[in-house]
């Protein structure tokens, strides 16, 4: 077990030192500087300054720098927010986007398994289409056209809920967000855990727990759901994955001051250090929950040999 | 041990067999997909779609990049009450009617608006029309008036209303359907050339070459690749080149096909491993045919299935690749105009105006499903399983 997580460790550090050199040198490779544009230097200024900011060093030892910076956290100032570092903004944004991930993972894990199991449990009849029609459109229609849907509905026309804004995180204001981020992984978890639990419920293992007389209470909640719901393990990884990738539009749409909206103003201001800084870490945090993931299945499924 | 055959011969033979088998597989497929109704009636409705973003520059007179300010904010014409815009003739102004059409136009003057502008135009084109056209100097008229058409008074409606700046939403959200179709089409197409040379090659060559070439589609798998895509499109805005909106619209293209190679190189890869180890490759081999032939004869033609279903899928997904970077900004810049851009401007003013939204949204979410469930049926008739 442990040589295992050693050994992914290990692999998943050239993956990481890749994405870091290609968002670095794509940094690189955009024309102007964090101190264009604005009014002209006097040239001994403009060299000190480049100085400060090791930018009249040959690339290779920025690279270098950078990279020495970036194993202390150190993501190097924000090249618009001038009085920030990246560091700072993201530690700024961290609280936001963490509470809204984890509220829409808990949310899309809760209500997308039991939709599933119910499917499965009540296969090829009409609650069963019906949820699984309601997936369908689930993962068909994308984050930025139900977001404003749900906004329009919930929030203008019915006045429910509060149509954006954090309001320090208060419940109601955080109800559309979360349900906008959780509706894709709802649906892909409930066609998943449906997929699975029909597959389980044919098994031999089933046929045998209910030929020793189990009553279907019994054998759903000691048999089918403990195998029927392993495939949601590894189905992690690429769950958050697409929970950042939606955050991006969801944070935007509703103004929440998460790391996505810094990141989609960093892109369209141009502050490529931030948007370098927001990729590298969402980068390295996908790869250690796909880490996380996987050995979790490895752990809870007792066909896998660890190893 | 030479094979008594000629080099035609053997080819022919070749051909022939392959014909056979792969017409019945294709008819069988077909027979099957025609049986599903709602891949059918996904058909029927994307081709209608296609047919009208093919033809949207016929469809309507208005323009999708000229801004009228006299018709901004329209309602779509089916919410306008004609009837209601003019005062009642030689009505009384303390009359139950005219107090009608006051209230009516003081409530939404945005009703009156372009309900006025409607008319207006449409007598100023008709007079243009008579002056230039119906005199017999038809030759002589301006380029701007159509003689082969006279002008309707529902020309100068707007079906859907108009956006913040005066546009015309029904010929916009045409022309964004041009781009977003096309954006789907052009990188899926990118995506199926890489994924299926690279797939094939690797699966093909296995050992190490396949070993290294499929660790480079796991690392590159490990990322969100989205984020490279807008990386990319940050990086190149400020290019002078990148600038002008075509090369940016390719950029967008090549951007998204890059990113959705991946599973189509493992799909490959995978159908790949599983045909090499097939007899009749094993006869080519002893032949003497080439690799790079045996790729493009046997294993291209026999991968083609799983494909063909794979790129149905990735046809959606590019489109929603667009739409999530226009919908940000990033992706096609005004006055073009994709559903990604159409959204969002519609989300920033649904709140007055939510048929900005309502439409160009449908129209999207539309599309997706259909896409979807063309893919869905395909896969059903292709898949040799339950054949």
């Amino acid at each position: 077990m442990l040589g295992y997580i050693i050994r992914r460790l290990l692999g998943a550090i050239p993956t990481l030192f890749i994405i870091i050199a290609a968002t670095f040198f794509l940094m690189r490779l955009a024309p102007g500087g964090p101190f264009d544009g604005e009014r002209r230097l006097p040239p001994e200024i403009e060299r000190n300054i480049k100085a400060a900011y090791n930018l009249d060093k040959p690339v290779v030892e920025q690279f270098g720098l950078y990279l020495g910076k970036l194993v202390q956290g150190d993501f190097g100032p924000s090249f618009k927010n001038k009085d920030f570092s990246v560091s700072e903004l993201i530690a700024l944004g961290a609280p936001v986007s963490l509470k809204l991930g984890l509220l829409a993972i808990t949310v899309a894990i809760l209500v997308g398994s039991s939709l599933g199991v119910y499917a499965a449990l009540r296969q090829n009849t009409a609650s069963d289409y019906t949820v699984m029609s309601l997936a369908m459109i689930g993962i068909t229609i994308p984050t930025f056209v139900t977001a404003p849907f749900l906004t329009l509905i919930l929030g203008v026309y019915l006045g429910w809920l509060p149509v954006a804004g954090y309001g320090d995180g208060a419940l109601a204001n955080m109800i559309l967000p979360v349900t906008v981020l959780a509706l894709p992984q709802i649906a892909i978890i409930a066609r998943l855990v449906r997929g699975s639990m029909v597959e389980v419920l044919r098994s031999n293992f089933v046929r045998t727990a209910r030929a020793k007389g189990l009553t279907e209470m019994q054998v759903v909640w000691r048999h089918v759901l403990r195998a029927g719901l392993l495939p949601l393990v590894s189905y992690l990884g690429p769950a958050i994955a697409g929970l950042m990738t939606g955050s991006l539009v969801v944070e935007q749409i509703f103004g929440l001051p998460g790391i996505g909206r810094y990141f989609v103003q960093g892109a369209l201001n141009r502050d490529y250090t931030l948007v370098m800084g927001v990729v590298i870490l969402f980068a390295t945090l996908i790869i250690i929950l796909n880490l996380v993931a996987d050995i979790l299945y490895r752990v809870l499924d007792p066909k896998v040999r660890l190893g | 041990m030479a094979i008594p055959m000629s080099q035609s011969g053997r080819e022919e033979a070749m051909k022939a067999a392959e014909t056979v088998k792969g017409r019945s597989l294709w008819q069988d497929a077909r027979r099957r997909l025609f049986r599903n109704k709602a891949t059918v009636v996904s058909m029927i409705v994307l081709s209608i779609i296609i047919l009208l973003a093919l033809f949207a520059p016929y469809l309507s007179i208005h323009r999708y990049d000229t801004q009228d300010y006299n018709q901004v904010g329209c309602y779509p014409s089916s919410m306008i009450d004609m009837s209601k815009l003019n005062p009642p003739e030689g009505a009384d102004p303390d009359s139950a009617a005219y107090k009608a059409y006051q209230q009516y136009n003081d409530e939404y003057p945005e009703r009156v608006q372009c309900g006025l502008g409607i008319i207006a135009s449409y007598e100023q084109a008709k007079s243009d029309f008579e002056l230039y056209c119906s005199a017999g100097n038809s030759a002589t008229a301006p380029p701007e008036i159509n003689c082969a058409r006279a002008p309707q008074q529902d020309d100068f409606t707007h079906v859907l209303g108009t956006d913040a700046i005066g546009r015309d939403l029904w010929v916009r959200t045409l022309y964004g359907a041009r781009v977003s179709l096309s954006v789907g089409v052009v990188a899926s197409f990118v995506a199926l050339m890489i994924g299926v040379m690279y797939g094939a090659t690797a699966g093909y060559a296995g050992g190490r070459v396949d070993a290294f070439m499929m660790r480079f589609v796991d690392i590159m798998y490990a990322l969100p690749f989205i984020f490279f895509v807008i990386i990319l499109m940050t990086v190149t805005a400020d290019i002078p080149f990148f600038k002008d909106p075509f090369n940016r619209f390719i950029l967008v293209f090549a951007a998204i096909g890059a990113v959705e190679w991946l599973t189509m190189a493992r799909i490959v890869r995978g159908q790949t491993l599983s045909i090499k180890r097939k007899e009749y490759v094993e006869a080519a081999v002893a032949a003497g045919v080439s690799n790079a032939k045996i790729i493009r004869r046997h294993v291209i033609p026999n991968v083609i299935g799983p494909v063909i279903v794979f790129v149905t899928l990735t046809i959606p997904s590019t489109m929603l690749a667009e739409s999530f970077l226009s919908f940000l900004g990033l992706g096609v810049q005004e006055p073009m105009t994709s559903w990604g851009v159409l959204i969002s401007d519609g989300a920033n003013e649904m709140e007055t105006k939510p048929w900005l939204l309502i439409f160009p949204a449908l129209m999207m979410a539309v599309t997706l499903f259909c896409f979807n469930f063309i893919g869905d049926g395909l896969r059903d008739a292709l898949d040799p399983k339950d054949r």
